[in-house]
């Protein structure tokens, strides 16, 4: 900016110089041309005029003294000898009978010719006149040609260019200041012509402005979500440097850093399958590994995420490993409690099929192989119940029903079960309309009296009380039995 | 300093990290196959510690790029640390292939003694590689310090383990081969610890500038 006003400050400064310098130089040679050829021509008519009374011109020029004037006077004769000169010797002169001036004189009685000299600097102005005589008279004066002009002011142009530019530059580096000040205190309002600019910066001002506020109401609703998110998260860069982590991943990873932001994930954890799994992640393939963090089973996946790095996930599996773990177990026991059975049913039956068996033994095995797969019908009928809570469709079949009317039809079924046992049961309570699957709850009533009956005393007594409380009702069955160890 | 070198400086921190997590595995791997006499992860960790072996060389040819640079103070203070780091570390991975030898040796026979002392004097060695790799990420001066104060436990224990075997050999004779291999195993943690102390002295003189042989 600030060059840009020198250089076409400059410019400016020189060409006006010059343009003035030429003009003026035009114009004022112009004016001394005429000046110069009028003076001339009026010398040459005055002395035409006066020659006219006097007998030999000749002689009477020649005591003019004419060598004092500056203008040359040149005589010439009709053939073209050069009769008188008074700068130099007429006898040494060549014939000027076939120059323009002398040639014109002679046919209209005036001439007028102009010749530049061999360096073109200076030309001489010729005014010829025809005396009575017939002779020609010619006044002649030479003068700076306009390239001679020229010439001889070019120190001075030079030196008043030089001049101006000094000065010039003063004023523009003054300038300059001046205009370039307020723009880069951006105060637009100096200048009209800037108005508008200023106009548009605002307005993208604005716009920028709400963009990034749009941006930053966006990473907020990010940083939320996952802030609140209980599963980890870790976005890293290709070198592997953490971008931004939320609160479980660093609960996950445990590292004592105030911030994990720029950190390399090396500092964060180098346990060497979390750092395979980064590394896979960063050459742009998935990649999976289980790990436990604070005692919890963590699974966690490292995802390439292109042109950014990866993203590591952490999920926290505790539970689905328990279960998986609990389920392992149930079907392994499940498997050992209906081997158990079947092995003695087939026992019992091999030893019928070989007929090694005796025909009163038949009998008493095949009570055997019955009680057996009866237990094992018992424990088939367990799993099924267990499957249908794994399905949770429980809820699908609850209903509202009468708790105190059907703990006394349970206590009825099994009222012959506690005579053999000697055993009373008795039922305490209101009435209660409940709503739960009925018959698991009748399950739950009958195994409990069968248990308590089962293992009582003679004469003793089951008690089921009913009572209500804030969020439901309380089914207490007591006996007076051997009690149930806990643990 | 070119953006190259400061490059190569992070690299050489993260090459380090790496390294000392390999160790970690390692280390820990080595005790749960000595105490479950578990001859194939005894065989699976002589494997994986050619790793350390490979890092160890990967850190060595950084480190002599970074000194042609002519690091100056901390830096030069980081790479001729981390120089001597990887030797001691290196001789960490090597005590645990000698340790996960004789495992696999030992795997077919039933054990003379029960682990009591050698799985706690392991426990602490671990704990203390665990802690001089930790402070040197940390950059932690106090963790490094622990690590050093940590060797006496170490030792201790070494006393232990040693009147337990001679007591042992003094019992019954027919100990004395186990019983040597034992005593070598003992031996190896307690160089193992030792080489913990070395790494965290180093990573004290990184940060400080002076090494605790001065003191």
């Amino acid at each position: 900016m600030k060059k840009r006003i020198y250089r076409s400050m400059w410019s400016l400064v020189l060409l006006s110089v010059l343009t003035v310098t030429f003009t003026c130089s035009f114009v004022f040679y112009e004016l001394f041309s005429v000046q110069t050829k009028h003076a001339v021509n009026s010398q040459a008519i005055l002395l035409q005029k006066s020659l006219k009374y006097v007998s030999d011109p000749l002689s009477y020029l020649s005591t003019l003294k004419l060598s004092e004037i500056e203008d040359r006077v040149t005589v010439i004769a009709t053939d073209g000898t050069v009769l008188l000169d008074n700068s130099s010797n007429p006898k040494l002169m060549e014939n000027h009978g076939n120059r323009p001036e002398f040639l014109e004189a002679k046919k209209n009685g005036y001439g007028i010719d102009t010749r530049y000299s061999k360096t073109l600097r200076e030309k001489t102005y010729y005014y010829a006149v025809k005396l009575t005589d017939g002779s020609i008279l010619r006044v002649s004066k030479t003068i700076n040609s306009i390239y001679g002009v020229f010439f001889s002011v070019i120190p001075i142009i030079g030196l008043s260019v030089l001049l101006v530019i000094l000065f010039s530059n003063l004023i523009a580096s003054r300038l300059t200041k001046r205009i370039v000040e307020p723009i880069n205190a951006m105060q637009f309002g100096f200048y009209d012509e800037l108005s508008p600019f200023a106009k548009t910066i605002e307005n993208q001002r604005k716009l920028i402005e709400e963009q990034l506020s749009n941006l930053e109401s966006k990473a907020n609703t990010i940083k939320t979500i996952t802030e609140g998110m209980k599963e980890g998260l870790l976005l890293i860069d290709q070198e592997g440097n953490v971008l931004s982590a939320n609160q479980s991943a660093i609960t996950y990873l445990n590292s004592k850093f105030a911030s994990f932001e720029g950190r390399n994930i090396l500092e964060l954890s180098r346990d060497i399958h979390f750092v395979g799994g980064v590394k896979t992640a960063l050459t742009g393939e998935n990649a999976e590994i289980t790990a436990i963090y604070q005692n919890k089973t963590v699974q966690v996946f490292f995802n390439p995420v292109l042109q950014v790095g990866a993203i590591v996930l952490f999920l926290d599996i505790t539970e689905k490993a328990n279960a998986e773990k609990i389920r392992r177990e149930f079907s392994a026991n499940v498997s050992h409690e209906l081997k158990t059975p079947l092995t003695t049913i087939n026992g019992y039956a091999e030893i019928i099929e070989s007929g090694m068996a005796k025909v009163e033994d038949v009998q008493l095995f095949i009570g055997k192989i019955k009680s057996e797969s009866t237990r094992m019908i018992h424990l088939v009928e367990d799993i099924i119940h267990l499957s249908e809570f794994d399905e949770n469709n429980i809820v699908k079949s609850f209903q509202s029903f009468e708790l105190l009317d059907l703990t006394k039809e349970v206590s009825e079924r099994l009222i012959t079960l506690a005579q053999e046992k000697s055993v009373s049961i008795t039922v305490e309570g209101e009435p209660f309309e409940i709503h739960a699957n009925q018959r698991m709850i009748d399950e739950l009533l009958y195994n409990l009296i069968d248990n308590g009956i089962k293992y009582n005393k003679v004469n003793g007594n089951v008690t089921i009380s009913l009572s209500k409380m804030d969020d439901g009702v309380k089914i207490v069955v007591s006996d007076t039995g051997i009690t149930i160890l806990s643990g | 300093m070119s953006h190259r070198y400061e490059e190569q400086l992070k690299q050489l921190n993260n090459l380090l990290i790496e390294m000392g997590g390999w160790l970690e595995y390692v280390i820990s791997f080595t005790i749960q196959a000595l105490v479950k006499q578990d001859a194939k992860l005894a065989q699976t960790i002589i494997v994986n510690a050619r790793e350390i072996d490979i890092k160890e060389k990967e850190i060595e040819n950084l480190c002599l790029k970074l000194l042609l640079q002519h690091p100056v103070a901390g830096d030069f203070r980081q790479v001729s640390s981390a120089l001597k780091m990887v030797t001691d570390m290196e001789r960490i991975g090597d005590q645990c292939e000698g340790i996960c030898e004789l495992t696999k040796l030992l795997a077919k026979e039933e054990y003379i003694m029960e682990l009591v002392y050698i799985p706690k004097m392991a426990e602490v060695t671990t704990k203390m590689v665990n802690e001089a790799v930790d402070a040197f990420v940390k950059k932690d001066l106090e963790i490094a310090k622990s690590v050093i104060l940590n060797d006496d436990i170490v030792d201790e224990y070494y006393r232990l383990v040693r009147n337990d075997i001679v007591a042992l050999i003094q019992q019954d004779a027919a100990h004395a081969e186990q019983a040597i291999d034992f005593m070598q195993i003992a031996k190896y943690l307690e160089r193992i610890g030792d080489h913990a102390v070395n790494i965290a002295e180093w990573v004290v003189y990184s940060i400080t500038g002076v090494h605790n042989s001065e003191k």
